[in-house]
């Protein structure tokens, strides 16, 4: 049974909106909806640090494929759905629309589609990592910065674009890290999946 | 977030159905029988039948509601149940009204359990840690409170209508003490604005909003108290608490006219009602607020 999540290096992001372009592109994702967003974050003072001694990243948001996804448990029709390869989809077929999942996510990253009346989000591009790709924001990655995998395999399996004609795996690829620089969004009992790692700044936001 | 004036009708009329069936449920309870219990359970339901419809048309695919729905753990479905129970909770009321010349006991209590229940099932759904301005205990008891406002005017203003003396006092002594908890629990709640717990990055900036300036956790308390969101804080405790409050307590001793001063009540119950629910949606942040 897998566990799907992704993986971004942080400190090798250099913000160029690649995955969030891809994502757009592939998923046919409508105007004004966003499936991923690169925020820049900062800049902030350094710890300790006074102007203009700053720092700042850029971080990927998306759905975080929560290991106890709100959205699931409020959808009242059983639309959002977590799958046996640990992602959280919707069954648009399922979906009236009441945008209850919407307001129980607490990073805001489903959309309403006005056109089909239906809550979309990131897919983890489902139609694709089930054939074995990648997602799409990971094999687009300007940075090589991305990567997916299996948390059931460990992180140091993880997988990221292709360079040349192989995809780089994460343990071979990284800079050297530590456990405590690995991060997650805000966790308000959800749980979130995907990681962050971060070097060298402070990871701004918490893990609640 | 975006207001969704579906779902403030929706809880809205729920308060205003609820509060008229729990303070009928009191009067059979006391063995105050009069006139009046036929014509406001007619209203506990018209409120009921309003307040789903006004949910209902918030779903995009509204044909699509019954096809799979019921999962439990759902708010909505949860909700469903609750109106479900209240309809029949109501139908057996009717019933034993008709059956004998006051209404039983049981009846009454059957009525302030449910109405009770609604609230509860109406409010959880609401319960969400992503939305930590609505994830309060506060708001349960901001929502009774607002109930017992609406019963006790509603029941006010139909005394007068027919004409029911003995039964004012009570009525308008409920508005009295809803619209008095009103103003308390909206002044509590200026706690939770300011201690609600957002995720908060410092400096950063969206590609996708460039011109959409910064939001700054910090200040939630400042807007609501004289900011761009004071209009429906001020109006929520000036015109939902403070005038029924006075309005009901200076005239609750008396018995005074529930057509003028319970009216005047509920126009300001109805009002700040509002107010208090665009405020909800207005700061109705996720924890994470920088997508």
């Amino acid at each position: 049974m897998a566990n799907y999540a992704l993986l971004t290096d942080l400190n090798r992001c250099v913000g160029c909106l690649a995955c969030s372009v891809a994502c757009k592109a592939l998923n046919n994702v409508p105007i004004g909806n966003y499936w991923n967003k690169v925020l820049r974050i900062g800049p902030n003072l350094k710890e300790g640090g006074q102007f203009p001694d700053v720092e700042m990243y850029f971080l990927v948001v998306q759905c975080q494929h929560c290991h106890k996804p709100q959205c699931v448990e409020v959808c009242p029709t059983g639309a959002s759905l977590k799958r046996e390869d640990g992602t959280v989809q919707i069954d648009k077929q399922k979906c009236i629309g009441c945008q209850f999942c919407v307001m129980a996510c607490p990073y805001n990253v489903r959309y309403l589609n006005l056109d089909e009346k239906v809550v979309e989000k990131c897919t983890l591009c489902e139609q694709t990592i089930a054939t074995g790709g990648l997602p799409q924001c990971v094999s687009q990655c300007g940075g090589m910065a991305r990567f997916f995998g299996d948390l059931e395999k460990g992180i140091e399996t993880f997988e990221g674009a292709e360079n040349g004609d192989k995809r780089i795996i994460f343990s071979d690829f990284a800079q050297p890290y530590s456990a405590d620089q690995i991060h997650t969004l805000p966790d308000v009992g959800n749980e979130p999946k995907h990681l962050y790692l971060l070097r060298n700044a402070k990871w701004q936001g918490g893990n609640q | 977030m975006e207001v969704m004036w579906s779902l403030i009708i929706f809880t809205l009329f729920v308060c205003i159905s609820a509060g008229s069936f729990a303070v009928q449920g009191i009067y059979a309870i006391l063995g105050k029988q009069a006139k009046l219990q036929l014509p406001v359970l007619i209203i506990a339901f018209i409120a009921l039948v309003i307040g789903g419809v006004g949910s209902f048309t918030h779903l995009q695919h509204w044909e699509r509601a019954f096809n799979g729905f019921g999962h439990i753990t759902s708010g909505i479905t949860q909700e469903l149940i609750g109106v479900i129970l209240m309809v029949v909770a109501m139908l057996v009321y009717f019933v034993s009204m008709r059956k004998k010349e006051s209404v039983p006991k049981w009846a009454g209590v059957l009525a302030v359990v449910i109405s009770c229940l609604m609230i509860i099932l109406m409010t959880t759904s609401y319960m969400m840690p992503a939305r930590p301005i609505w994830n309060s205990f506060v708001l349960y008891l901001f929502y009774f409170a607002e109930a017992i406002v609406f019963g006790g005017a509603i029941t006010w203003i139909v005394s007068d209508v027919v004409k029911t003396d003995n039964t004012k006092i009570i009525a308008s002594r409920a508005a009295a003490i809803g619209a008095t908890l009103v103003v308390t629990l909206v002044l509590v709640y200026l706690v939770v604005f300011s201690s609600a717990g957002f995720a908060n990055v410092g400096y950063y900036y969206d590609p996708t909003q460039p011109t959409k300036a910064i939001l700054d956790v910090n200040n939630i308390f400042g807007s609501v108290l004289a900011g761009e969101n004071a209009i429906y804080f001020w109006l929520a405790l000036l015109a939902g608490g403070l005038i029924p409050a006075i309005f009901a307590l200076v005239k609750c001793k008396d018995g005074a006219s529930g057509i003028s001063f319970g009216s005047i009540a509920l126009v300001g119950a109805l009002v700040g009602g509002v107010s208090f629910r665009v405020l909800l949606y207005v700061l109705g942040y996720s924890a994470f607020l920088y997508f």
